[in-house]
């Protein structure tokens, strides 16, 4: 029994493998994912990218040159190692934080929809108070409350690792943030993943799958998750920009990426205030975010027809 | 249904009794209060004012009144900020404001959203699907606060329109826009998924091979099950549109309900917030019944089972 | 493919379902856009229409806290109560820091200048005829200070006798020095010798109550009074509150019970509440306003490019600076103190960051008023000098070259500007001194409490003056001072600025001042950067006869609006 399951799965992501490869949108779409995050993460390492943080105030917005291909920004820094450093941040926080919000959301929506009734019933109305609370006030509630043991946690780790604080502090000081997120981004989905759980337990097959005598586990994650994987997909690739969007609005309040560092949300935002008098500040980060978002997509779409088992028998 | 929606109703009320009751617990734990200015005040001046509006009470107590307020005397408190305004006559006058705004962009968003996703599903993976899904990524990429003074910049140069503000019937086409667009964005990437995942159903592939003769009912009930995640987005979406969104509002001076939002909470205008998370709770609660009917509407096996 | 079978055979009933859309669709927009042309109009603009009904647009920050001028306390909330009530004296539209007689025709001042009696005109009424009387100013000032009320600005009417004591319950109403002598004459006893009170007077605080009205609205200690909306506004000044519309505009009209109402020159005022400089520049652009209220560093270049006839930069009596945290480690030494400060390139910081709006400043207290800004003695003229000067101090402080040297955090609000400024002076820092601070942006509660409880490093700070005086600079660093939130006292400079508050000669006082401002200065709980400057948009084409004011408070009814 163990033997054939393990088979099944086997063959089943294979299949997929090979859809995904056949998709020549999708796979372009992933080799400039990889670029993108090889050029965020590998790119600063190498002596021609500036020091971001590195301020020249003789030379401030400067349009493109071969010194600075992006220009530089109101302080003098040079765009192009911002935009890539920025890309650091943002790539981890549309990843760790959309990861959270993913996970939590999936598992509640799964879990009202499936059990329905009462269950249900309390568990969608959580949701709406959740909803409903000022996001804001959450925020700065958190961020207070937090503030101290994230301290005390960026200090451990140096401590303990005995890396320097600049490379340590900006990602560690994240970690509120990918909470924050986490902790909210996940009620639209669960409100979607429920409905369609819903829509999916009423199905035929489902039903057949009841009356032979499987488990409501084995059910519910090997008969009806897998069915929402093209949903779940899509909506993920949906919230992404929100999710990097949203921490560059906490950024302004306190919580998220501190100054200089930046994001490509905060990158944005800065440019969108500028842009009548150095439209570059908001054309180059733009740029960067909405084609890794666009590629995001694509590939979310390729994955979607790849592993959606239904489409396979076409 | 009467029984359905009557325990929806009671829910609803449980839903905003604990939200108001988390958000009056959770204002007060901000730092700061309602009274710090550019200068500080004296203390004793501090302490007439606390008095005055009940602030030098606990918590509890504070509590208690607030509801006492509001179940006998109708009363939503005053602003703490705006001294002399009732948090009542604030929302009355924003949210025929927002309520408006919402309303035309959601329009805008529903119109352009829902056949752009239906459109795309069926050219799937051609030309019209991959210039039409382009669209709606970067309607969803760049953010209001891009959008909002570009068009400002563009459109809002040509006669009639105005860049910004809010004194004639034509301020409302920039705003309007803006919201319609993205939400349509979102509108379209939804129904197309939806759409996508029920022609791959088998229950259409078997009436497909049935024979032709149904195709018309199979597509009626195709679309329908393939709104059902538009339609889920569009509840809460509409909520929110119609409360007010902070950048829009802040890019077109539009006088809603998201600047007051934002600025109550900075300015820690207790009852002013509390109005507010109580109006836009109430508005969520319809939006997710509303929705959840409309699902019911569109599944014949929900209305079946009766529950939602 | 079989898929596109699916997708093919239905597409016919599709375009039918989508044909229906469609329709709804189309008649959408065609309502829409018979929206649009109806409304298209003779493409005026909003500053050309109002300016042929004579009415000013006027960009004005934010939404006013209340039109009561005892519940009041905003610079854009002044500006609208200025034009709806008159006090005792009103600004001279000629020259800047000239008062001339509002309500009162006449007044005279012992030779001490500690009593001060003032004459009502006759002629004065309110807005619904009822004469202003002596006991009005009384009213208001006893309103405005009394315990019972919690006027958030009473410190404004302390330099009468008395009021202190009653503002905190210590005595009674009687035992305060003011009194109406009768129905015209209002007599002031004064602390001390008061040169500057006709200065003091211009403030909203010293104005007077519609007495009747507040009365029959609730009475003196009624906080949620309606006596103040703008639906049933009575009033003393060139105009009347009219219509309010929150977020808005709120908007006042000539007021016909005005003893000067031939002078006043417009029809009427729309004062529009736009925080956001940006948004307020592109409004100004678009044509929506006629005078804006400031354009962003950012904007300057943009603002001066597209309306180089209409950018304004004038001085203003504010301050831009860091305080200090003197009560904590390791900046309760005052060597570290000095070297922060020292390694600022203020120069830089103004022509660069804020793009010239200002002037580079080691001093606290603006010039103007008859008084002169100077920075403390002992500052080397060359920045580099300063720089050498700075890391020698930092290291007989312990921390050469920055070693050793605590993360400190640097407190700002989340505005733009404050924010590239601590970016800056960040890097500067880390250059120059090798000091790391972090910065922290708040929203502006907890950035507001967070710096009056003293929960903070560095903070970036301004300042802006009540009055045209250098005591309302100058008496922020008292001893337990409100507003000092820094931690430094010292007893010489508390024991300067209260000999000055009682000296009646103006040369004395000012050299006073100076004196006790120097010491702080030595001191550095604070890092002056600079005195700003107000940028801003006024329409060459429309506005006639506006002037500039340092405190930004040029009498409205005397710009005129043209077509």
């Amino acid at each position: 029994m163990k033997k054939i399951q393990f088979q099944q799965g086997n063959s089943l992501w294979k299949d997929a493998r090979q859809r995904l490869y056949r998709n020549k949108a999708a796979m372009a779409a992933l080799f400039f994912l990889v670029f993108m995050v090889l050029a965020c993460f590998l790119l600063p390492l190498f002596p021609f990218i500036e020091n971001p943080n590195a301020t020249n105030l003789d030379n401030i917005a400067a349009p493109c040159s071969w010194e600075h291909p992006f220009g530089t920004d109101q302080l003098g820094r040079d765009l192009l190692a911002r935009v890539l450093y920025g890309g650091r941040i943002s790539l981890l926080v549309g990843l760790v934080a959309t990861l959270v919000a993913l996970m939590i959301g999936l598992l509640y929506g799964l879990i009202s929809g499936y059990i329905g009734g009462k269950t249900d019933a309390l568990m969608m109305r959580t949701v709406d108070v959740l909803f409903a609370l000022p996001f804001i006030v959450l925020v700065i509630v958190f961020s207070l409350s937090i503030e101290e043991p994230s301290r005390e946690l960026t200090e451990s780790v140096i401590t303990w690792t005995g890396w320097s604080r600049e490379s340590v502090a900006p990602i560690l000081g994240l970690v509120p943030l990918f909470i924050a997120i986490g902790a909210l981004g996940w009620l639209t989905l669960a409100r979607i993943v429920r409905t369609q759980t819903m829509e999916i337990k009423s199905l035929e097959y489902v039903q057949a799958a009841r009356s032979l005598g499987l488990g409501h586990l084995r059910i519910l994650f090997k008969h009806i998750a897998p069915n929402l994987l093209g949903t779940v997909v899509v909506y993920t690739t949906l919230a992404v920009p929100g999710i990097m969007l949203t921490e560059s609005t906490l950024s302004f309040i306190g919580l998220g990426v501190k100054a200089p560092n930046s994001s490509w949300g905060t990158l944005i935002k800065e440019g969108a205030d500028r842009m009548e008098v150095s439209p570059e500040l908001l054309i180059f980060p733009s740029l960067f975010f909405c084609l890794t978002l666009l590629a995001l997509n694509f590939l979310g779409d390729g994955l979607r027809d790849a592993i959606d088992p239904k489409t396979a028998k076409d | 249904m009467t029984k359905l929606l009557l325990r929806r109703l009671g829910q609803g009320v449980l839903v905003i009794f604990v939200l108001e009751t988390i958000t009056f617990f959770l204002v007060r734990m901000l730092p700061g209060n309602p009274f710090l200015g550019e200068r500080k005040l004296p203390r004793h001046i501090m302490e007439q004012l606390n008095a005055l509006y009940g602030l030098d009470q606990s918590a509890v107590v504070q509590y208690m009144n607030y509801w006492k307020g509001i179940l006998l005397h109708g009363d939503f408190g005053p602003s703490l900020v705006r001294e002399g305004l009732q948090v009542s006559r604030i929302i009355a006058e924003a949210f025929p404001v927002s309520l408006t705004l919402g309303i035309v962009g959601m329009l805008i968003a529903i119109c352009i959203g829902i056949p752009a996703g239906m459109l795309s599903a069926c050219y799937r993976n051609k030309w019209p699907d991959a210039v039409l899904m382009l669209l709606a990524m970067l309607g969803i990429c760049i953010p209001a606060f891009v959008i909002g003074p570009v068009f400002g910049k563009t459109l809002g140069q040509l006669p009639g329109l105005s860049v910004a503000g809010w004194d004639s019937a034509m301020c409302i086409v920039l705003p309007a826009l803006t919201l319609g667009l993205i939400n349509a964005a979102y509108l379209a990437r939804l129904t197309r998924g939806g759409m996508l995942e029920v022609l791959s159903q088998e229950y259409i592939r078997t009436a497909k091979a049935k024979g032709a003769g149904g195709m018309r009912i199979m597509f009626v009930h195709a679309l329908r099950s393939g709104l059902l995640p538009a339609v889920s987005y569009l509840g809460p979406a509409f909520a929110a549109l119609i409360t007010g969104s902070f950048v829009v509002e802040t890019c077109f001076q539009v006088p809603g309900m998201g600047l007051h939002f934002v600025n109550a909470t900075t300015d820690r205008d207790y009852f002013l917030i509390q109005g507010l998370v109580l109006c836009y709770g109430v508005l969520i609660v319809v939006a997710n019944l509303v929705v959840d009917l409309v699902l019911i509407a569109l599944n014949p096996r929900l209305r079946a089972q009766g529950t939602a | 493919m079989s898929r596109c079978r699916i997708v093919g055979l239905p597409t016919r009933v599709f375009y039918d379902k989508l044909g229906a859309v469609m329709r709804i669709l189309t008649v959408f927009l065609c309502i829409l856009s018979s929206f649009l042309l109806m409304n298209c109009g003779d493409g005026k603009n909003s500053a050309q229409s109002f300016a042929e009904q004579k009415i000013l647009l006027l960009g004005n920050n934010s939404e006013p806290q209340s039109l009561d001028p005892h519940k009041a306390t905003a610079v854009a909330d002044g500006k609208i109560i200025s034009c709806l009530l008159e006090g005792m004296v009103r600004p001279d539209p000629e020259q800047d820091g000239n008062v001339l007689p509002g309500m009162a025709a006449r007044w005279e001042h012992n030779e001490a200048a500690d009593e001060w009696t003032f004459y009502l005109r006759e002629e004065a009424c309110w807005s619904d005829g009822t004469p202003v009387t002596a006991e009005d100013f009384v009213y208001a000032y006893q309103r405005l200070l009394h315990p019972q009320f919690g006027g958030r600005y009473a410190e404004m009417l302390y330099p009468i006798q008395g009021a202190e004591a009653f503002n905190k319950g210590h005595a009674e109403w009687e035992a305060v020095g003011v009194q109406a002598m009768d129905a015209h004459t209002l007599r002031l006893q004064l602390n001390g010798p008061t040169p500057h009170l006709l200065q003091l007077m211009l403030h909203f605080t010293w104005f007077p109550l519609p007495r009747h009205h507040v009365e029959a609205n609730g009475g003196m200690f009624d906080r949620r009074s309606h006596w103040a909306a703008a639906e049933h506004w009575v009033g003393n000044g060139a105009y009347i509150a009219d219509e309010h519309r929150l977020n808005n505009y709120l908007s006042v009209r000539k007021n016909p019970h005005y003893y000067r109402v031939a002078e006043v020159k417009n029809e009427g005022i729309r004062f529009l509440p736009i925080v956001n400089g940006y948004t307020e520049t592109r409004m100004y652009l678009g044509g929506k306003l006629h005078i804006s209220n400031n354009v962003p560093p950012e904007m300057i270049a943009y603002a001066k490019q597209e309306a180089p006839q209409d950018f304004c930069r004038e001085p203003y009596y504010c301050t831009i600076f860091y305080r200090l945290n003197t009560t904590r480690k390791p900046l309760n030494d005052v060597r570290v103190r000095k070297a922060l400060s020292l390694a600022i390139d203020r120069e830089t910081l103004v022509s660069k960051v804020v793009r010239g709006a200002g002037t580079p400043t080691f001093s606290f207290t603006p010039s103007g008023a008859g008084y002169k800004a100077t920075g403390p003695s002992g500052i080397a003229p060359t920045q580099a000098e300063r720089e050498n000067e700075a890391r020698q101090l930092l290291a007989e402080a312990g921390y050469a070259e920055g070693k050793g040297f605590p993360t400190l955090v640097l407190m700002t609000t989340s505005r733009d500007v404050q924010r590239i400024m601590a970016e800056t002076i960040q890097a500067m820092w880390a250059e120059k001194l090798g000091v790391h601070v972090e910065i922290r942006s708040c929203e502006w509660t907890a950035y507001k409490a967070a710096q009056q409880s003293m929960d903070y490093d560095i903070s970036s700070s301004s300042w802006s003056g009540d009055y045209l005086d250098a005591a309302t600079f100058v008496e922020l660093w008292r001893s337990g001072g409100g507003n000092n939130c820094t931690g430094w006292s010292h007893e010489d400079f508390d024991r300067a600025t209260e000999t000055a508050a009682t000296t009646g000669d103006a040369q004395q006082r000012s050299s006073l001042l100076q004196q006790a401002e120097q010491l702080m200065l030595s001191c550095h709980p604070i890092i002056p950067l600079y005195h700003s400057e107000r940028t801003y948009l006024r329409s060459s084409a429309h506005i006639r006869g506006r002037q500039p004011r340092l405190l930004d408070n040029f009498p409205l009814d005397a710009i005129e609006v043209v077509p």
